[in-house]
């Protein structure tokens, strides 16, 4: 279970979230929406860890991260596991050394165990011809596929993604979108995804929630949020150019 | 008109363009569609010299640009307008500057009132206004996307290049940039071109596609043509438009 109870989140002047509260069921697969620079990855954050919110509770099962002893802390990161927007590989590290690394740094297993999840994880996302090349030799969609890899190695019950498939066609942003979906299968994990791409929100979510305004609305699975009534939710899954979403300030 | 004949290019032993054919008729909009990685944006490059193609000849206007010098390149440079996927606007400068600042270095003899007028213009094209003392952090991301369409065509280009201008935007402003392509491309009468992944686009603002697999154009013509094609990537990238217009 993760939660953001009351979670206000602000930059200096700049409020970026006010009173948010957010459930995300164990085995859930929730997608958050919104136009940019409204806070989708900023909730991704909170809920990941990475930044500590300005008042409220952020909870994962049922543990208050930000009121535990900074070891239990750690043990429940590393439950998670975060694929970046712009997958953030090493670039001076081979394909293969790229996904060993982190489970050298975080995992007590042999050299020899560590080689067989790097070939496993590989398979998995497809990418096994490509352990011995470098990040910058293998193509976009491969990259985000390795970024999947390294993400899902230390097994994490938990996944976050900012924005898997962007800058990929449709073809491939589908197929990627289907191996999420399968591997979160597999391994039985609860995933967080933001995405600007509604055909893929659709294919990912169990729920979709907009992030707009500093609020999270949770607007339910495919029927409900395209049939939801909030202006600013309508607006943007239909793409229209008029609405609340495009008035002046 | 822009031509390329048999164009080829190759980084090392990987060929990316293998013998490119087709021609853009003046004031037309060409759509440039294919997967990740298949060789779209470097066409682009080619027509600007950032890139030299292997082989091949690329005419703008019935001149080869391919054999040209850096120094030579520059007049083929001052008639076309690159749009960027990200707006790449100086933090530094405000919105007024930002537009101003390619007039400027290209147009110096504008006087300011010409330039005030000018930048009003070509925010006005775009939809915006009263945003001139603004930052671009102080606008939304859309915005400036828009700022950097208004950038873009303040020196006046006869040619517009597109690369990716919606990829990672949200439904609205892909919308909006989709749009204010057509429009600009319209009014002002260029020939653009648009390197995308936006089947749905492409089939609502295109006059031609063509659609690139592993550096071969492997389908060609009007969006009436494209949808009537039974070529595998073709009929994929069909399906995802579907797709997405069956999501609205």
């Amino acid at each position: 279970m993760l939660a953001l109870n009351d979670v206000t989140m602000s930059f200096g002047d700049n409020l970026v979230l006010d009173s948010v509260d957010l459930q995300v069921a164990r085995g859930e697969a929730l997608v958050l929406v919104g136009p940019s620079g409204n806070g989708k990855t900023v909730v991704l954050k909170l809920l990941a860890g990475l930044l500590k919110p300005s008042a409220g509770s952020v909870v994962v099962d049922d543990k208050d991260l930000h009121k535990i002893l900074r070891r239990e802390q750690e043990e429940l990161l590393l439950k998670m596991g975060m694929l970046f927007q712009k997958n953030a590989l090493f670039d001076s590290l081979k394909v293969g050394e790229n996904i060993a690394f982190p489970l050298r740094e975080k995992t007590s297993l042999s050299e020899a165990e560590i080689q067989e999840r790097v070939v496993y994880f590989l398979e998995q996302v497809g990418i096994g011809h490509a352990r011995d090349l470098y990040p910058d030799e293998i193509s976009g969609g491969m990259q985000k596929r390795l970024g999947i890899a390294r993400a899902l190695a230390l097994e994490p019950s938990i996944v976050l993604y900012d924005d898997p498939t962007a800058g990929l066609d449709p073809i491939t942003s589908r197929r990627i979108a289907d191996l999420i979906l399968t591997l979160k299968e597999k391994n039985k994990s609860t995933l967080v995804a933001v995405t600007n791409d509604m055909a893929r929100a659709y294919q990912l979510a169990d729920r979709i929630a907009m992030v707009v305004d500093h609020e999270v609305i949770v607007t339910g699975d495919k029927t409900a949020t395209a049939a939801h009534r909030d202006p600013r939710v309508r607006q943007f899954v239909r793409g229209q150019l008029d609405g609340p979403l495009t008035e002046a300030p | 008109m822009i031509s390329f004949r048999n164009v080829r290019k190759s980084f090392g032993e990987r060929e990316v363009l293998k013998g490119i054919t087709f021609e853009v008729p003046e004031g037309q909009i060409l759509f440039i569609l294919g997967t990740s990685g298949t060789g779209k944006s470097v066409l682009l490059k080619t027509i600007v010299g950032l890139l030299k193609p292997t082989s091949g000849e690329i005419l703008i206007d019935g001149q080869d640009v391919a054999p040209l010098t850096e120094l030579q390149m520059f007049p083929v440079r001052r008639m076309c307008g690159m749009v960027f996927q990200q707006p790449a606007l100086f933090d530094s400068l405000t919105i007024f500057e930002n537009v101003a600042f390619g007039m400027r270095k290209h147009l110096p003899d504008l006087t300011e009132d010409k330039i005030a007028a000018r930048v009003k213009e070509c925010l006005s094209l775009v939809h915006l206004r009263d945003i001139e003392s603004k930052k671009p952090q102080e606008i939304s991301y859309g915005m400036q996307k828009r700022v950097s369409l208004a950038r873009t065509v303040a020196v006046s280009p006869r040619i517009l290049l597109f690369d990716e201008p919606t990829t990672g935007l949200d439904p609205v402003t892909t919308n909006a940039i989709n749009n204010l392509i057509l429009e600009l491309s319209r009014k002002l009468n260029t020939t653009s071109l648009v390197v995308s992944h936006d089947m749905q686009c492409a089939l609502a603002i295109a006059d031609h596609i063509i659609v690139l697999d592993k550096g071969e154009i492997v389908e060609q013509g009007s969006p009436a043509d494209l949808k009537k094609s039974k070529q595998p990537l073709v009929v994929d990238f069909l399906k995802e438009a579907l797709n997405a217009e069956a999501s609205i």
